[in-house]
């Protein structure tokens, strides 16, 4: 690893001569291609010198749908924020009172689904899969802690799966363990803010890993999180122009 | 946000985030040979028809792509999420690996629907698929028992071992694992295939 820093600290000449807006981040919207093709360059003097990650000089393989052309993961951070609403018409949440006591205790089973929008209410994005696995009942603080374990499906966008902490009387954070499709590769944490339980949650992921910014329609300005938030009714009634691309229902 | 200035002169105590994003392709086939007591369909949701409440756990066998080596087993479960009478078919949320003996594991996540192909997360990975990261593809063949995958497998530390990257045999739902194979043969097993 520590041979992988070194070669990145001696950027080479050429490079250097780049705007460094281009070389440093590639957030703006139309330096993405720009930023691609100096990571194509750079990877491939990566590898040349002796890629950490393998001894062998084998041509690097660039087929694949991720954007394999970086030589190492992409540590920069992507926020998306979402909004998860129960519109109490998928007959979610389902509990299962496996642990067969009169209160909340381990053993019980929780698997859900609700609806996911976008940040600004006006996209009705997919949906959210998965199950919360009840891990301590806390009558002295009216809640509980489950252990969550779920994926975040956002159509032709793909998804992303996370696990951790869900207690119900407190925002958390949780694992992002994976993505698929514009999410593919994607690591890093979400924060959970509750606004109704369990009916409405805010969610912020801090998403690194990613082969390229997200779409922009995606990175909308969020309604600010209340317990009054209510999706647009085109959003709701899934009518054109407020769904996204094949959106998972 | 501070990460908009990382730079590609990133600081040491960045660079240990820095995992190879070479892209391994691996391919396995998963089969039901229904002598492992699986799937176990929990029908805790109660209703006559597939619905959320359902849970399925699971353990198949798994063969190399080319369909002449046993490798291991798949163990985990499905959360049943909708049941789709329209399309004859239900939306499942998978959580499960795939025990492949001394190569180690690698853990997966994501959306399993009986009618179509699709993508789950890889979580991660132990033994040569540690650090694992990325994609796999889901195509069913026989539902539900004869699965194949293609991994899109990324962060891994070397490349796969050559006797893993066999050519595959076209999938279809006629494929079946050879005799040598099914019957764990030795010279037919991965070492110390998980079982």
């Amino acid at each position: 690893m520590a041979s992988a820093s070194a070669s990145l600290q001696s950027i080479p000449s050429y490079l250097k001569q780049l705007p460094p807006t281009g070389v440093t981040t590639g957030a703006a919207p139309n330096s993405i291609s720009f930023k691609k093709s100096i990571n194509h360059v750079f990877s491939r003097k990566l590898t040349t010198t002796g890629d950490v990650s393998s001894s062998r000089k084998a041509a690097f393989s660039v087929k694949s749908q991720s954007n394999a052309s970086d030589s190492s993961r992409s540590t920069k951070v992507h926020e998306l924020c979402v909004y998860e609403i129960n519109e109490r018409d998928r007959g979610s949440p389902m509990y299962l009172r496996l642990g067969q006591k009169p209160t909340n205790s381990l053993g019980d089973l929780v698997p859900f689904t609700n609806k996911v929008y976008s940040a600004d209410l006006q996209t009705r994005l997919g949906i959210t899969a998965g199950i919360c696995i009840l891990i301590k009942n806390m009558p002295d603080v009216k809640g509980d802690r489950y252990e969550a374990i779920y994926s975040f499906h956002l159509g032709d966008y793909g998804q992303i799966s996370v696990q951790g902490a869900y207690v119900t009387t407190e925002e958390t954070y949780l694992s992002i363990t994976g993505g698929t499709g514009v999410f593919a590769g994607a690591y890093g944490q979400v924060k959970l803010q509750q606004l109704v339980f369990p009916f409405k949650l805010f969610y912020t992921f801090y998403l690194q890993g990613l082969a390229a910014d997200l779409p922009k329609e995606l990175l909308v300005t969020p309604v600010p999180p209340s317990p009054a938030v209510e999706a647009s009714p085109a959003a709701k009634g899934c009518e054109v122009g407020a769904t996204s691309p094949n959106y998972t229902d | 946000m501070a990460a908009t200035s990382a730079s590609l002169t990133t600081t040491p105590a960045a660079s240990g985030s820095l995992r190879p994003a070479k892209v391994h392709e691996f391919c396995v086939y998963e089969i039901n040979e229904r002598d492992r007591g699986s799937p176990a369909y929990l029908r805790l949701g109660q209703k006559p028809v597939n619905s959320l409440g359902d849970l399925v756990p699971f353990t198949n066998k798994v063969y190399s792509a080319d369909l002449q080596k046993r490798l291991g087993i798949t163990a985990g479960m499905c959360i049943l999420i909708k049941n789709m009478p329209e399309k004859k078919g239900d939306r499942y949320e998978a959580i499960f690996s795939f025990h492949l003996g001394d190569y180690g594991q690698i853990s997966v996540q994501g959306s399993y629907i009986t009618t179509e192909d699709t993508y789950l997360a890889i979580t991660g990975g132990t033994g040569i698929f540690t650090g694992a990261y990325g994609q796999v593809k889901l195509q069913q063949l026989v539902f539900p028992f004869k699965l194949f995958y293609t991994f899109y497998l990324q962060g891994l530390a070397a490349d796969l071992p050559a006797e893993l990257l066999v050519t595959a045999v076209t999938p279809s739902p006629v494929v079946e694992p050879s005799p040598a194979a099914r019957a764990c043969e030795s010279g037919a097993i991965a070492p110390n295939y998980t079982d």
